[in-house]
């Protein structure tokens, strides 16, 4: 009996042992995965091609909420650089983050001027302010998934349009 | 091993996916039981954040235009107190609302909360819709201000 129980204790302690091992990992990816996705929107602010590349996989998939289809990851950077022509100041403040497994959430503020055309608007100058909400996919310290949804209507309203009832709508 | 947090994280998990049965099951006398009592909800794009029972209300009256309205979780991210739900929402177009008359189309938009859970009560919950997504099913569009007016 003693022998077994021995071998028992042990096992257990080293069950203890690993359950804390995997905790530490986990946690550890998690606050790695964070910083990736720090590093990725500070690059992405700064319009550094040489630091983002590297983050964002070619087979990355992006789904915009109120979009149809999904992008690639040259998709993504060709729809970054087009909205970074109308908006050179675009910054993202982010404002929470919550990760979990290879997930990293943000709440972000954007925050830019509009200085060049957009969706067939010319320059306004104006200055626009709105949320968002991304989920990043990071694995191996490469982002290879991206969900995201903006306050697309304070965005657009911000750009000086209006909310009308459609003509087609009779 | 007081610290567990798998379990934490699991039950806040399962606090939320609560809170949206008891809404789509339309039981909103019971909704402030899972919100403190200093709950706030940030609705984005809204000026003013909502009370526990300025929220209910919102909700209720919301039902009372989309009685059919159904919340379908399509991920659940727990981290710490925290809990981001991305979903879909399924509704129909089956009342006026605000003066758009139905037009008893389905309407299918996507949102992302972000709750915010102490000592088993959602304390804090931001809230993001697509909403340009919702009012153009509804028979919305945007248009430069200058232009038909």
């Amino acid at each position: 009996m003693l022998p077994a129980r021995r071998y028992l204790v042990c096992a257990s302690s080293l069950a203890v042992l690993a359950c804390f091992a995997c905790q530490d990992r986990t946690s550890n990816t998690e606050e790695a995965n964070k910083e990736t996705v720090r590093q990725l929107y500070a690059a992405i602010d700064a319009q550094d091609y040489d630091r983002i590349n590297p983050l964002i996989s070619q087979d990355m998939v992006m789904t915009v909420a109120g979009m149809p289809g999904t992008l690639d990851g040259d998709g993504a950077i060709a729809m970054m650089k087009e909205f970074y022509t109308a908006f050179p100041d675009l910054t993202h403040v982010i404002e929470d983050m919550v990760a979990e497994g290879d997930r990293v959430v943000i709440r972000v503020r954007l925050e830019a001027t509009h200085q060049g055309e957009f969706m067939g608007i010319p320059a306004t100058g104006k200055k626009v302010s709105y949320a968002g909400m991304q989920i990043l996919t990071i694995e191996d310290g490469v982002c290879t998934g991206n969900w995201a949804i903006d306050d697309n209507l304070t965005f657009m309203m911000q750009l000086g349009m209006q909310l009308v009832p459609a003509e087609s709508r009779t | 091993m007081s610290n567990r947090p798998d379990d934490t994280h699991g039950e806040n998990k399962q606090l939320v996916r609560d809170v949206f049965a008891a809404v789509d099951g339309h039981e909103f006398d019971r909704l402030h039981e899972f919100m403190a009592a200093d709950f706030v909800c940030h609705m984005v794009g809204y000026p003013e954040s909502m009370d526990r029972e300025g929220t209910i209300e919102f909700i209720r009256a919301a039902y009372e235009i989309f009685p059919d309205f159904t919340h379908e979780l399509q991920d659940v991210v727990a981290d710490g107190n925290q809990v981001m739900v991305r979903l879909m929402n399924h509704t129909t177009h089956s009342k006026d609302f605000e003066g758009l008359p139905p037009t008893g189309k389905p309407i299918d938009y996507a949102s992302a909360h972000l709750l915010r859970i102490e000592n088993g009560a959602i304390a804090e919950w931001w809230l993001l819709e697509d909403n340009f997504g919702f009012l153009s099913q509804l028979g919305m569009t945007m248009k430069p201000a200058d232009e038909g007016t």
